[in-house]
C-alpha cells in the first residue's frame, strides 16, 4: 500500500483515532496511579545509555552467560545472516509458531521459512490477520487495528475459521492454534528486554501466546536485537513494565521469563542490522511502547504505511534509518514535537528527522 | 508528496532572489504599515518575519500544488519548469481581498496593542522572512546564509531587542540563530510583552496552541495568563499546551492534502467553540476545513 491509498482508505485512520483516544487516556490514568514509572523511565534510560556506550562488552556478556546454560548463541552482523542461521536451525518440512515480533519483521524472516517449505503460523490473532491478508502491520503492538469485527470474520474464513461474534471468532482462532501449538516443531519470538545477568528473555503479551509457542515447542529461537539488552532482570522487568504502562495497557496480563529449559533446545540470535554503527544512536533506547505512533499527527492518517518495510510512525522513521535505508518520507513529518514530549525515553525524534533530512538533501 | 528537493529549490531561489520563499517581493506584500503611525526609533523592533503577509497566498498555492500532489506529472516536471510555472502562477493568481485585509489588520493589531504596553518601533526595510522553511528541510548552507543577511541587517541598525509576531519566526531567531551564527540580541514573542485590557466577552473560547509554542518555546501559559487578564473565557481540552496537536500546517506545500486531513482531525477534536490561533500558519490550515479559526489578536483587540 502507498500512502495516497492509505490516505483514502479512512479505516486505517478511524482505528487509529479509537485507539488513541482510549489508550492516551489509559496512559494518563496509569502514570496518575503510578508515578514511580517516572522514575522507572530514568532509570532504564540511563542503563540503555550505558549499554549502547558500551555496546562489545555487553553482548560478549550476554553471549557468555547463555552459552554457559548451554544456549546456543549466535550473532548476526545483518538481516541475511540471521535468515540463515533460522534456516539451519528450522530446516524444512516443520511447524514453525512464532510469536508477534518485529524484529522478525524486520528481517521478513516468515517469507523465508515458508519458501523453504515450513508452515509457519503467527500466533497472534491480530498479527494472523495480517499474515493472511499478506500486508505489513499497521502498528507494532495491534497490527490489525484498521479491520472491523466483520473483516476480521471475513478473513479468518479462509482458514476455515468461522463465527458470529469477536467471542466466537476469538474461540476459533484459539481451537485452531492448539493444535499448531502442539504438532510445532519450533516456536520463535522476539524479545522485550534481555537480562545479561540472569541470561533470560521478557517478553509482555495479553493473549497469552508467547508462552505457548515459546515453550511447547523442542526447539525455541529467540530473536534479540541488540538494542535490548539490559543488565540485570530488575531493570528488565522494568523496561518491559513501563513498555506496557505506555502503550496503555498496564500492567500486562502475562508477563513471560524465558531461560534454558532441560527439555527443550534454545538458540538466542543477537541481531546488529545496523545498529551498533548507526548514527541515530538516540534511536536505540526505544522500548517500542508504540505511543509515538499513536499520538503522531502522520501516523494517525497512515499507520505503518508511513515508513519501511518493517517499521512506521516516528520511530519507525529513524528505526528504518538504522535497519534499512533513508526515507524521503521523513520530509512528511511536520516536527510538531508530540513524539518527544510523550515518549517515556525522552527520545528526540524530530531532531534526528531534521539531521536525517539533512543528509537526504545533501546526497547529491 | 512533492519531491522534496523539487519544493526547497523553489523556496530556497525564491529567498535569495526576493528574501521570502514564495518569490514576491516583500514591498508588495508587506503593507499593512502604510497607512498607520509607526514610529522608527525606539526600544523594541516588530519583526514579523513576513510569515502573516505570505499566507493570503497560501491558497492559490496549494491550489496549484495539489494537483500534482499524488500524480506522476511530478516524475518528468524538471526543476526549472517546476519554478517557473509555480511563480507565474503566484503572481497572477489573485489573492483574496479579504485575506489581504484581515493580514494587516492582524499586524497592525499586534502593534498597536503593544504601543501600548513597550516602546515598540518598525523599519520595514529589514523586517524579513527568516528562513525557518530551509532549516526545517534540512537545507543548513541557504538558512544559515540568509540568516547571516537578516542578522546583518539588524546589526547595521544597532537592534538590541526584538518582538515577533509568530511562533515560527521567535524560534528561528530565538532557538535556531544562535546555534549558527553570533547574535547580539533579545527576542520575545509579543504574546510576552502585551499587557491586555479587560474585555467582555461573552463567547467560549477553545485554544489550539501552535506546536512551536507548546512545546518548543513553551509559552502556553503565558497565553493561557494573558486571556485571563483579558476576560475571556476558554476551555481546556486534554490535547493543549504540551500535549498540543499539529494542525499540518508544516507540510502544506509538500502535501497539502494530507496536511488537510490532520487539520481535520485536529478540528475535530477541538470541538464546537470558537479556535483561537497564534500563528499564521495554523490560522490559514484551520480555516481550510472550515474551522471558525480566529488569530488571537483579533480576540484581544478591543475593536473588532
Ligand atoms: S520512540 Fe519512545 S514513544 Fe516511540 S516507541 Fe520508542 S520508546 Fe515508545
Amino acid at each position: 500500500m502507498k500512502i495516497y491509498e492509505a490516505l483514502e482508505n479512512k479505516s486505517i485512520r478511524d482505528g487509529i483515532l479509537r485507539t488513541v483516544r482510549n489508550l492516551s487516556y489509559q496512559v494518563d490514568k496509569n502514570l496518575q496511579k503510578h508515578p514511580y514509572l517516572v522514575e522507572y523511565a530514568e532509570e532504564v534510560r540511563n542503563a540503555k545509555k550505558e549499554i549502547i556506550a558500551n555496546f562489545d562488552f555487553w553482548i560478549e556478556k550476554a553471549m557468555g552467560i547463555l552459552q554457559s546454560k548451554g544456549v546456543e548463541v549466535f550473532y548476526a552482523n545483518d538481516a541475511n545472516e540471521a535468515i540463515k542461521v533460522v534456516k539451519e536451525i528450522v530446516g524444512s518440512k516443520k511447524i514453525v509458531v512464532k510469536a508477534k515480533s518485529m524484529v522478525s519483521e524486520e528481517i521478513d524472516l516468515r517469507k523465508y521459512l515458508e519458501r523453504m517449505g515450513n508452515e509457519v503460523w503467527e500466533t497472534d490473532l491480530g498479527e494472523l490477520i495480517i499474515q493472511l491478508k499478506k500486508e505489513k502491520p499497521m502498528h507494532s503492538v495491534l497490527p490489525a487495528l484498521h479491520y472491523s469485527e466483520a473483516q476480521v470474520a471475513e478473513i479468518l474464513k479462509k482458514i476455515g475459521i468461522n463465527g458470529r461474534n469477536a467471542e466466537e471468532l476469538a474461540e476459533g482462532v484459539r481451537d485452531f492454534m492448539r493444535k499448531k501449538f502442539m504438532s510445532a516443531n519450533v516456536g520463535i519470538s522476539g524479545c522485550n528486554a534481555f537480562s545479561v545477568d540472569s541470561g533470560r528473555i521478557f517478553l509482555i503479551e495479553n493473549e497469552g501466546n508467547i508462552r505457548l509457542a515459546t515453550s511447547l515447542p523442542r526447539k525455541y529461537i529467540a530473536l534479540v536485537g541488540i538494542e535490548k539488552i539490559l543488565q540485570n532482570d530488575r531493570l528488565a522487568l522494568k523496561s518491559v513494565l513501563l513498555q506496557s504502562a505506555f502503550f496503555g495497557t498496564f500492567p500486562p496480563t502475562y508477563i513471560n521469563i524465558n531461560e534454558k529449559i532441560e527439555q527443550q533446545e534454545m538458540f538466542v540470535i543477537f541481531l546488529d542490522n545496523g545498529r551498533k554503527s548507526t548514527e541515530f544512536k538516540e534511536q536505540l533506547l526505544c522500548i517500542r511502547c508504540g505511543r509515538c505512533q499513536l499520538e503522531c499527527p502522520i501516523f494517525q492518517n497512515f499507520g505503518n504505511i508511513w515508513g519501511g518495510s518493517a517499521y512506521g510512525g516516528p520511530m519507525g522513521i529513524i528505526w528504518t534509518a538504522i535497519t534499512e535505508k533513508k526515507s524521503e518520507l521523513c520530509f512528511l513529518s511536520t516536527l510538531c514535537g508530540k513524539c518527544r514530549e510523550i515518549c517515556p525515553m525522552k527520545i528526540d525524534i524530530p531532531e534526528m528527522i531534521r539531521e536525517l533530512r539533512r543528509s537526504i538533501i545533501m546526497r547529491k | 508528496m512533492i519531491k522534496p528537493k523539487l519544493m526547497l529549490k523553489f523556496f530556497a531561489k525564491n529567498v535569495a532572489k526576493t528574501g521570502n520563499p514564495l518569490g514576491i517581493e516583500n514591498a508588495r506584500i508587506n503593507r499593512w504599515w502604510k497607512e498607520e503611525q509607526i514610529k522608527r526609533r525606539g526600544e523594541w523592533l516588530f519583526f514579523t518575519g513576513m510569515l502573516y503577509q505570505l499566507t493570503p497566498y497560501i491558497e492559490p498555492l496549494l491550489k496549484y500544488i495539489e494537483r500534482l500532489e499524488n500524480s506522476k506529472f511530478q516524475e518528468v516536471l524538471r526543476m526549472a519548469n517546476f519554478s517557473r510555472s509555480l511563480s507565474a502562477f503566484l503572481l497572477s493568481s489573485i489573492t483574496p481581498r479579504k485575506s489581504l485585509e484581515e493580514t494587516n489588520k492582524i499586524l497592525s493589531n499586534i502593534y498597536f496593542i503593544l504601543n501600548s504596553s513597550i516602546d515598540v518601533f518598525y523599519i520595514p526595510e529589514i523586517d524579513t522572512y527568516s528562513g525557518i522553511l530551509m532549516y526545517e528541510f534540512g537545507d543548513h548552507d541557504n538558512f544559515a546564509m540568509h540568516a547571516r543577511s537578516v542578522i546583518e541587517k539588524l546589526e547595521e541598525h544597532g537592534v538590541r531587542r526584538i518582538v515577533t509576531v509568530d511562533p515560527h519566526t521567535t524560534y528561528a531567531l530565538k532557538n535556531v540563530y544562535p546555534k549558527f551564527l553570533e547574535v547580539n540580541f533579545e527576542v520575545k514573542s509579543y504574546i510576552e510583552l502585551l499587557d491586555p485590557k479587560k474585555l467582555s466577552r461573552s463567547e467560549e473560547y477553545v485554544i489550539h496552541d501552535p506546536c512551536y509554542y507548546g512545546r518548543y518555546l513553551q509559552l502556553s501559559e503565558v497565553v493561557r495568563e494573558k486571556l485571563k487578564k483579558a476576560g475571556i473565557n476558554y476551555e481546556e481540552i486534554r490535547n493543549s499546551g504540551k500535549l498540543t496537536n499539529c494542525c499540518g500546517g508544516p507540510i502544506e506545500a509538500l502535501a497539502p492534502k494530507i496536511s488537510k486531513s490532520i487539520a481535520e482531525i485536529r478540528v475535530n477534536e477541538l470541538g464546537r467553540s470558537k479556535i483561537i490561533t497564534m500563528c499564521p500558519i495554523c490560522l490559514a490550515n484551520l480555516r481550510r476545513v472550515k474551522s471558525n479559526a480566529l488569530d488571537l489578536s483579533e480576540v484581544l483587540f478591543d475593536g473588532s
